[in-house]
């Protein structure tokens, strides 16, 4: 069964970043991460996950469901698991014409919801 | 019957080491009184060896059209008295006798992938006996490192601009994919001895996981790992597609890539984690390499990543959006309409004949269509 999570449309973003959003997703052989500062989130490893057209696949292994998320949502997890809660923020801020309000409110609301379906872990002494 | 069908059951039929372990199989396990379940039966070889075992009845149970082929080999074969064949897939039918013994031969190249745990795991639960026997019983399934140039190049080839044209957009699916092979075994070189990953019986559907760690016995590439099972069909005989044994049968051997190639020494260590999860055909490995200089690598890889996907398909699939009706809506409800226990599927193709022009391109088009939903809903 696939539940398809439609996060806030906040606009189209650059194209630029959306590639690099797509290039993230595919670089599943190695770690996402590259900053030297933890993020803020993390994909647990019971937990798969692949790009399709800009959006993101979710399965998680041990309930068997599979989550779907759009453009904006794909992007939120991608810089939520690669940058600190707060850097996360402001790229999704650079990424999208949207208000600090709505941003914070729509970011809790679906970090909300992807742990309460066990596919998103807060990473312990994060920034 | 096609080409590719008869060449595959001849295959089946022509394997004499197979057949071999399951007539001595079936041999120690069928009673005077058994009745059998053949399942995904074919021509129906399996249920002719319970039968040479003295099986009382055998039920053979088949999806394809080949039922047919299967009750007049029965009956030339002088067994049409004790097998029944059922026309279907072994998940959808009802048996009015719970059998004693189920017997399969769909194992793939490591167990997961042909059927056979998902068949014997519902047999269990609605067509057998308590207490019946499996044939085979159990699986232990193995993993070993390798260099392998044929399996090397099914990944590199799509980053290897064939015609001077970029196709690189593939190659994580390749990455990600399962391969088969049978294989010769010199063009594979084992990097380290194979390692037992998991043992579990033949009727476990749950996930099938476990690690294995290698200590590499030679120099070279590491192109990725080789999987095969060892089948205990009964209690004193086994059935393996192991490459490198002198008693291996003629099956293929699954092959999973490493995202790239790694140059490996004698002493460096390689970890491997598998998790295959049989109900959703889904299989990820993740490969851990620590180098003798202090390097190290992790790769992780998954079947989820390697089909072709595309929004629309997930949006077929996705059960929380409503389903909005389009014109093939409205033609499926009008042939609905039209079943009424008397018209046969002419006299609804004539009843929507002005359809042609309108909906469908040609009045074969139109029958297809007929015939899809009536069949569908049948």
């Amino acid at each position: 069964m696939l539940t398809m999570e439609r996060a806030t449309t906040w606009g189209t973003p650059a194209p630029s970043q959306a590639r690099r959003s797509c290039e993230l997703l595919k670089g599943n052989a190695r770690s996402v991460t590259k900053n030297a500062a933890r993020p803020a989130f993390e994909i647990p490893v019971q937990v798969l996950h692949r790009e399709v057209d800009g959006q993101m696949v979710l399965l998680h292994l041990g309930s068997e469901r599979y989550f779907g998320l759009d453009e904006v949502g794909a992007r939120m997890v991608v810089r939520l698991t690669e940058l600190p809660f707060d850097e996360a923020l402001a790229a999704l801020a650079n990424d999208y014409d949207v208000s600090p309000e709505i941003l914070l409110r729509d970011v809790h609301d679906l970090v909300g919801k992807l742990e309460e379906a066990g596919l998103l872990e807060r990473v312990k002494n994060a920034g | 019957m096609s080409q590719s069908e008869l060449y595959e059951h001849r295959g089946y039929l022509a394997d004499e080491r197979k057949t071999a372990a399951y007539r001595a199989a079936l041999a120690e396990v069928v009673e005077p009184a058994d009745v059998i379940l053949d399942l995904g039966a074919g021509t129906g070889i399996l249920g002719y060896l319970a039968c040479e075992a003295g099986a009382k009845a055998v039920i053979a149970v088949d999806r394809g059209d080949i039922v047919g082929l299967a009750r007049r080999i029965a009956a030339d074969n002088g067994y049409a008295d004790r097998i029944t064949h059922v026309h279907g897939l072994s998940t959808e039918i009802e048996l009015e006798t719970h059998a004693d013994v189920a017997v399969c031969d769909q194992i793939g190249g490591l167990v997961h992938d042909a059927g056979i745990l998902a068949c014997f795991a519902d047999a269990r639960r609605r067509l057998l006996a308590s207490g019946a026997r499996m044939v085979p019983a159990s699986f232990r399934i193995f993993l070993a490192p390798v260099a392998f140039e044929t399996g090397r190049d099914a990944v590199d080839f799509w980053s290897s601009r064939p015609s001077s044209i970029d196709v690189s957009a593939a190659r994580p699916s390749a990455a990600n994919t399962e391969w088969k092979y049978n294989l010769v075994t010199d063009d594979v070189v084992p990097l380290a001895p194979g390692a037992e990953l998991a043992s579990f019986p033949a009727d476990h559907d749950e996930a099938i996981t476990g690690s294995a760690g290698f200590r590499l016995d030679r120099d070279g590439r590491f192109d990725g790992f080789i999987g095969w099972f060892e089948a205990q069909m009964s209690p004193s005989v086994m059935l393996t597609n192991d490459p490198w044994s002198p008693d291996r049968f003629d099956r293929w051997c699954n092959f999973y890539p490493l995202e790239d190639a790694l140059d490996v020494g004698s002493g460096d260590r390689v970890d491997l984690r598998l998790d295959i999860r049989p109900r959703l055909g889904i299989v990820s490995w993740s490969t851990d390499v620590a180098h003798g200089d202090g390097r190290s690598q992790q790769m992780r890889q998954s079947t989820f990543r390697s089909s072709f996907l595309t929004t629309s398909t997930l949006d077929a699939h996705t059960q929380s959006a409503a389903v909005v009706p389009t014109d093939r809506t409205e033609l499926a409800h009008a042939v609905l309409d039209l079943i009424d226990g008397s018209r046969t599927q002419a006299d609804i193709v004539e009843a929507l004949s002005h359809r042609v022009g309108s909906g469908f391109t040609t009045r074969a088009h139109l029958e297809n269509f007929v015939r899809g939903v009536a069949t569908l809903v049948g």
